[in-house]
């Protein structure tokens, strides 16, 4: 096991590294910071200081090579918007998100999987059908439309919950249920069917014959087996809500997390506090995936480290 | 409560399988009985509907299957009643079925599986239950249960695995056993061990068992009554040693031709020719009619009935085998070694 997770967390460091190679090339090369910071009227003599000062004037590796070196102190450079370390924003920010995709992710799962498993048991039925709808539902709807829709109805219409902004519990329902909608769709879906396949099995007839009650083969036998297929789905729920669905809801409800900070640093072409947010996502969607493996391993005994490595 | 002497009777079961092309009646008309300590062995090829008959007789026909008909009856009870067969089931009646590792949950140890049936038929706690199937594990041939039962079914070689499946079916003491073709996943040498093994504790334990099987070498030692079914129906049945000497259904003398014996020497293995019939379209006739070579107008036009006959046999046929002797066989059985 310790040397598993070894091989696991250089691979993760080189993953990050990678991602921000890449973020850092793409964001110089789109966009022109510069610009966007001086007035209109600015002078090219402004242009060749500002760019100077940030050190944008310099060939681009030499560039990269100091912000690895910088990085790896966990210096990401200052942001050109906030002009302070741009990790300090980012980890300010990082609270809420975290909070909103917690609870956004457990409402998804823990519902998906109560839609799955009622779902799984009778196939067909009548619940079935409205779960599968209600599951493609929350699968293909856009999160922006459906945050919009919400804001519309429960907001402006019902007056139930405030319209964006953050404080109060009331001010997370209607952005956590949005986050978590698509997750309860696929985390039902996967479930679902794997109770399906799991009901369906020798074993699971054959427990019946042997006398054991119905409730533990759906509960224990069955629950378990498709357990191990939903955490999996799990895990890469979690990678999409944080690095997709987060940015995206942030932005709709004004959540003051790091999905809306990335919104506004990518308009405000602060492309330092831009890698800043990609690289504090990078860390955790690598972490997170590195839980769901052990998590795996140790769910099915059937998969060990050592067979894995 | 309905009157019965016996432990298991079944009277007249129908059990059919409404399709999209047609109701497909896998079980038709079939009566027996089982009582204390008797070992019965139920034989027929694939599609015969003896894995129905077996799953019938736990109360475990699942839709789209129904019971379309007749009786089960469990020490007088009906086990058509669904809470009933729960509560019967894994207490009173017990069964092992063909693959022993597709029979446990692959990710659930030995000892959990083993204790939960326990834990619930029996008014006893986990620790008990426990040492119980630690005790269980040694009764059937496993060395150092302790370890074992923390252990999955994948660490667990077939016939070993057997063995657990059959110390679970026993763990609360059931009157009878079904054990549904309980040998066919396993190699052969192993066969042998897991048919000594039931047939041992059958008598130890005074266990009424069902045996059934498409292969009459194994029912050969572990059985004193045998049925022979064909297409739903018990077209013979009698004793051990009077159908294997004295077939009087020609379906039961094919079903021998084509079993390998040990001691009668044969050239070669005769096989049945044909299929069996579409269970769909079944009726108004002998099922066996198409491929047997003995068949006469009647037993196109008229379905024969199951008739007792002499000491307790009985066969469906218009024109039964031989009479005391040794019938004339379709096969190359010539010269009893």
């Amino acid at each position: 096991m310790g040397r598993y997770l070894l091989k696991r967390l250089s691979q993760a460091v080189l993953v990050v590294i990678s991602v921000m190679v890449v973020v850092f090339v793409v964001t110089r090369l789109i966009g022109d910071p510069v610009a966007v910071m001086l007035p209109l009227e600015a002078t090219e003599e402004n242009r060749a200081l500002l760019e100077a000062q940030l050190g944008l004037d310099r060939p681009i590796l030499a560039q990269l090579g100091d912000y690895v070196a910088d990085a790896v102190r966990f210096d990401l450079g200052d942001s050109l918007w906030q002009r302070r370390p741009a990790i300090d924003v980012v980890l300010e920010r990082l609270p809420p998100t975290v909070l909103l995709v917690a609870a956004g992710f457990s409402f998804g799962v823990l519902l998906g999987l109560v839609i799955g498993i009622v779902s799984g048991m009778r196939p067909g039925g009548w619940v079935d059908r409205g779960a599968v709808t209600l599951g493609l539902l929350g699968v293909s709807l856009p999160q922006f439309w459906i945050g919009l829709v919400f804001i519309v109805f429960f907001s402006v219409g019902l007056g139930w919950f405030p319209t964006s902004g953050s404080g109060g519990i009331e001010h997370l329902v209607l952005p956590a249920v949005v986050l978590g909608l698509p997750v309860v769709g696929r985390i039902a879906l996967v479930t679902r069917s794997s109770m399906i396949d799991e009901l369906n099995a020798q074993h699971v007839k054959d427990a019946t014959g042997r006398g054991v009650s119905r409730s533990r083969i759906v509960m224990v036998h069955a629950l378990k087996g498709a357990g191990i297929a939903s955490i999996t789905i799990a895990g890469w729920e979690l990678i999409g809500v944080l690095a997709g669905g987060a940015v995206v809801v942030e932005t709709v409800y004004a959540w003051p997390g790091i999905g809306f900070t990335a919104m506004q640093a990518i308009e405000r072409h602060d492309i330092i506090l831009v890698q800043a947010v990609v690289f504090v996502v990078a860390i955790m969607v690598v972490t997170i995936n590195i839980i769901v493996d052990v998590a795996y391993t140790m769910l099915d005994p059937r998969v060990k480290f050592d067979r894995v490595s | 409560m309905i009157r019965s002497d016996h432990l298991l009777e079944v009277r007249n079961l129908e059990v059919v399988f409404p399709t999209r092309e047609g109701t497909v009646q896998a079980v038709r008309g079939v009566s027996f009985t089982v009582d204390a300590g008797e070992s019965l062995g139920v034989v027929g090829e694939s599609g015969s509907g003896k894995s129905t008959l077996a799953r019938a007789a736990l109360g475990m026909i699942e839709l789209p299957g129904r019971i379309a008909g007749g009786e089960i009856l469990w020490r007088g009870r009906s086990l058509l009643d669904k809470r009933v067969a729960r509560r019967i089931r894994g207490r009173e009646i017990s069964m092992v079925s063909q693959d022993p590792m597709a029979s446990m949950s692959p990710i659930l140890t030995i000892g959990t599986q083993m204790t939960e049936v326990m834990t619930r038929h029996l008014d006893i706690g986990r620790r008990e239950a426990f040492t119980r199937a630690g005790d269980l594990l040694e009764k059937v041939g496993i060395p150092d249960p302790g370890r074992r039962l923390g252990q999955y079914p994948f660490e667990f070689s077939g016939g070993m695995q057997q063995r657990v499946v059959i110390a679970t079916a026993l763990s609360c003491d059931p009157m009878m056993l079904i054990a549904d073709e309980p040998t066919t996943a396993l190699d052969v040498t192993t066969q042998a061990q897991i048919l000594e093994l039931i047939s041992s504790l059958q008598k130890d334990l005074g266990l009424a068992l069902v045996l059934i099987t498409h292969d009459l070498g194994v029912v050969a030692g572990a059985c004193d009554l045998l049925k022979v079914l064909y297409a739903g129906e018990i077209v013979e049945s009698g004793t051990a040693d009077q159908l294997f000497h004295r077939p009087r259904h020609p379906y039961t003398a094919a079903l021998l031709g084509s079993t390998p014996r040990l001691d009668v020497k044969a050239d070669r293995l005769m096989a049945i020719e044909g299929h069996p019939p579409d269970l769909r379209h079944v009726g108004g006739r002998c099922s066996f009619t198409p491929r047997c070579p003995h068949a006469t107008t009647r037993c196109t036009t008229e379905s024969p009935v199951l008739q007792p006959s002499e000491a307790g046999r009985a066969y469906a046929c218009w024109n039964p085998l031989g009479g005391r002797e040794a019938p004339e066989l379709p096969t190359a059985r010539a010269g009893h070694g």
